[in-house]
């Protein structure tokens, strides 16, 4: 395979949730070569891990995220794509070890305090991290002062605060505060079912999305 | 015609063949219920609000003797405590009031056999008498009554397993899905059969397959899997009581799922969450097929509106409905703490209004 079919491979893999050739994953492309082989051939024939992350799995993954905004996708196919990139990632863990690649940024994301709602964060953090960022993900019921720690170990980061309901949009609002209050150069961005954008700038936030992927363009803007 | 009954006018409403006041319903969390108590010094706020069903509950014994060894690759923390399914539920913290972290005890787990000798609870007839006995005693008083049995297939399936286990297994046709569910499918069709005995007039079932945004999974994925079974369930309490009401929940956005859940027999959806469903779309296209209960929303409208607001809500979805009925109104979710008192007071308000109710 040369260099542009095998790329187009790699993200076609992450595009369809196709993990390694053994899995049965989608049905028409079983037996085939997944995400798993083709990252590694790509790096055995030679193609930069730069170019297999931006030009490989990164754009499948990002496929997936503008589907998901268009219900063109759910998420068990997100899951599974996520599944797929990650199989292609581990063959790249040297490659970010030595710097010979680099992600985009961090993103420091987390259900605010008193939530304990993960799947839309999870979804999110998948989509960021597809979009080839590093991912710090505190978890559910997250206070203030643990994403104040985490912005003090990651001060170039970006921050993203996820709460599903209308009882703790109160703590997302307190949490925005104390991060502007303390580390004002710090951009935040909120999802979630109950909040929309008048929210976000009654809070001071920095970016509302409705859905993840609008999470990765507001970030990418950032960085281009 | 002589002066209906609550249950009457409510199973009528229902079945969308008219109606002498709109039926409402409403849940209180814990802190509702103590300014409710406050107010009124008393927690009957069924009563206050004119709900004219009441919850009845089957008795059913843990399968498992010590919840902890249904867990061998957890530590769970020391707050956990463990559900009759074995579920366990940890604290958060204390601005997660009455939310509980979720554990799984079938995630992570390879084994097949895990799945199969899993204990889910024992269910038996002669324990249950009290459950037929309450259900006489309703409709005795006049009023209907309902059994929860939500989280029926899709979500039982996943609080065991977890939903990404759970979606692995269902997209790489696993064994393991096919026997959990067909396991959770067994359990809930011996539940269905049993509340359709004692004559219980709404069987509640649900499964979330809806979000904000559209469906949480494929409608083809729900399809093969799901409908099938939930079908099985739905088909068991009506060979027992055929006019048994089938309640539907899923949270968000669930139109796509609509015409497969008509197939499956359901009369009633539930909530039509109005901040990601369009109810009056959603009337047009199915108001003669299915009926709705909730679509007062607790995202935006309850919280954050005004009484009046509240009000003109109600009264659009009455009118929308009109004379057959087919609208049991109130909040689309379980009412949270930070909803203002006077817009549950709308809802009763508006309903009376177009409606008055004949005092009884």
């Amino acid at each position: 395979m040369n260099t542009e079919d095998l790329l187009i491979g790699i993200a076609n893999c992450v595009e369809r949730g196709k993990v390694n050739k053994t899995s049965p994953f989608p049905p028409d492309l079983k037996n085939q070569d997944g995400a798993d082989e083709l990252t590694a051939k790509a790096l055995e024939q030679g193609i930069t891990a730069d170019q297999v992350l931006q030009k490989g799995l990164v754009p499948g993954m990002e496929i997936v995220g503008v589907k998901f905004r268009e219900n063109r996708v759910f998420v068990p196919e997100v899951l599974m794509a996520a599944k797929a990139m990650s199989a292609g990632m581990k063959h790249l863990k040297p490659f970010f070890q030595s710097g010979a690649v680099k992600r985009k940024g961090v993103f420091i994301v987390g259900t605010v305090m008193g939530d304990l709602h993960d799947i839309g964060k999870n979804l999110l953090a998948m989509i960021v991290e597809g979009a080839g960022w590093e991912v710090i993900d505190l978890g559910i019921d997250v206070p203030a002062s643990k994403f104040i720690a985490a912005i003090d170990e990651h001060p170039e980061a970006f921050v993203g605060l996820s709460c599903l309901l209308t009882t703790t949009m109160l703590n997302m609002e307190k949490i925005v505060g104390e991060i502007k209050n303390t580390r004002p150069n710090t951009r935040i961005l909120i999802g979630g079912a109950p909040v929309n954008n008048e929210f976000r700038a009654r809070i001071g936030a920095d970016w509302y999305s409705a859905d993840p992927q609008g999470a990765v363009d507001y970030l990418n803007k950032q960085v281009s | 015609m002589s002066r209906l009954t609550p249950r009457e006018n409510l199973i009528r409403a229902a079945h969308r063949q008219g109606f002498d006041w709109v039926p409402i319903d409403l849940l209180l969390c814990d802190s509702q219920i103590q300014q409710f108590i406050n107010r009124f010094g008393h927690a009957d706020y069924f009563n206050w609000f004119g709900v004219d069903f009441r919850w009845v509950e089957l008795k059913e014994k843990p399968g498992f003797t010590n919840p902890k060894d249904l867990y061998p690759r957890e530590i769970l923390p020391n707050s956990t405590e463990f559900d009759v399914l074995g579920l366990g539920h940890s604290k958060g913290s204390e601005a997660a009031y009455h939310m509980t972290r979720m554990h799984h005890p079938l995630a992570k787990t390879d084994s097949i056999e895990e799945i199969i000798k899993y204990p889910l609870p024992i269910i038996n007839r002669d324990e249950n008498q009290e459950l037929f006995d309450q259900v006489g005693t309703l409709h005795q008083q006049g009023l209907a009554a309902m059994c929860m049995m939500q989280m029926t297939i899709w979500e039982t399936s996943w609080f065991l397993r977890s939903m990404e286990d759970l979606i692995m297994d269902m997209l790489t046709e696993d064994e393991k899905a096919t026997v959990l569910l067909d396991k959770v499918l067994d359990y809930q069709i011996s539940r269905a059969t049993i509340h359709a005995s004692a004559g219980v007039d709404i069987l509640s079932l649900g499964d979330d397959v809806g979000m904000q945004t559209g469906p949480l999974i494929s409608p083809d994925l729900w399809k093969t899997w799901i409908k099938p079974r939930l079908k099985k369930v739905i088909d068991a309490a009506r060979n027992i009581k055929p006019d048994i009401l089938i309640f539907y929940h899923s949270c968000g956005d669930a139109t796509q799922f609509i015409d497969g859940l008509i197939d499956c027999g359901v009369d009633i959806l539930n909530p039509v969450q109005p901040e990601c469903m369009d109810f009056n779309a959603i009337h047009e296209t199915y108001g003669n097929q299915l009926s709705f209960w909730g679509t007062l929303g607790t995202q935006q409208l309850l919280p954050f509106g005004t009484p009046e607001e509240v009000r003109e809500a109600a009264r659009d979805r009455i009118q929308t409905c009109g004379q057959k009925g087919g609208l049991i109104l109130g909040p689309t979710h379980l009412v949270e703490p930070e909803v203002p008192f006077e817009n549950l007071v709308a809802i009763k308000e508006a309903a009376l209004e177009l409606y008055p109710r004949p005092r009884s």
